[in-house]
């Protein structure tokens, strides 16, 4: 069990900091309209991209 | 299930975190800021998922992934399908992205439903943050 919380661990640290410093990059200054529209855009692109890239390696599934 | 709800809580800690929408927005720029809130609240759950599935887990024997190649599927095309959507309409952001959190609990398998239903819960927390 300590293992497998270890691995979960793992797995979810870089996600949290990934978010931690996403959200202190957007909201470390008051943002604009097209800044936030640029982020919108950014993440659109970003989460489509992760699962294509996910399905393409798993044709299968 | 205690160790889904604590990483749930504190996924739904760091992002539900953020500042409410910043005052230097104009109304349009509010409705876009609320649907990359969604956004974010749908990818960060298939980026769970596809964490998930990179776990092996061998017991019971043979070693499998802790969330199956199936349901990670199912959670990436309601994921996908609710993104585009809401890039394409974001003022519907709340209402998309909890149809899709609905999709992905009415397909997944019952173990799929046990790794993912506090993460899920944590997203839907998310999206109904005024």
């Amino acid at each position: 069990m300590m293992q497998l919380l270890t691995q979960l661990f793992t797995v979810f640290l870089p996600i949290y900091q990934d978010i931690v410093a996403k959200y202190k990059a957007a909201h470390g200054t008051d943002p604009t309209d097209a800044e936030i529209a640029a982020q919108f855009e950014a993440h659109v692109q970003e989460y489509l991209a992760e699962g294509a890239a996910w399905k393409a390696a798993h044709p299968s599934a | 299930m205690l160790r889904n709800s604590l990483i749930a809580l504190a996924l739904l800690g760091v992002v539900a975190c953020g500042k409410p929408a910043p005052g230097s927005l104009s109304p349009a720029g509010v409705r876009i800021w609320q649907a990359d809130q969604a956004v974010v609240a749908l990818g960060e759950t298939q980026r769970i998922a596809i964490g998930l599935n990179g776990v092996k887990v061998c017991d019971p024997a043979p070693c499998h992934p802790l969330l199956s190649d199936t349901n990670t599927r199912i959670v990436i095309d309601a994921v996908s399908d609710g993104i585009g959507t809401i890039h394409q309409v974001p003022a519907g952001w709340k209402a998309t992205g909890l149809a899709a959190l609905d999709r992905i609990v009415a397909r997944l398998d019952a173990a799929g439903k046990t790794t993912l239903a506090s993460y899920v819960d944590a997203a839907r927390a998310l999206l109904n943050v005024p």
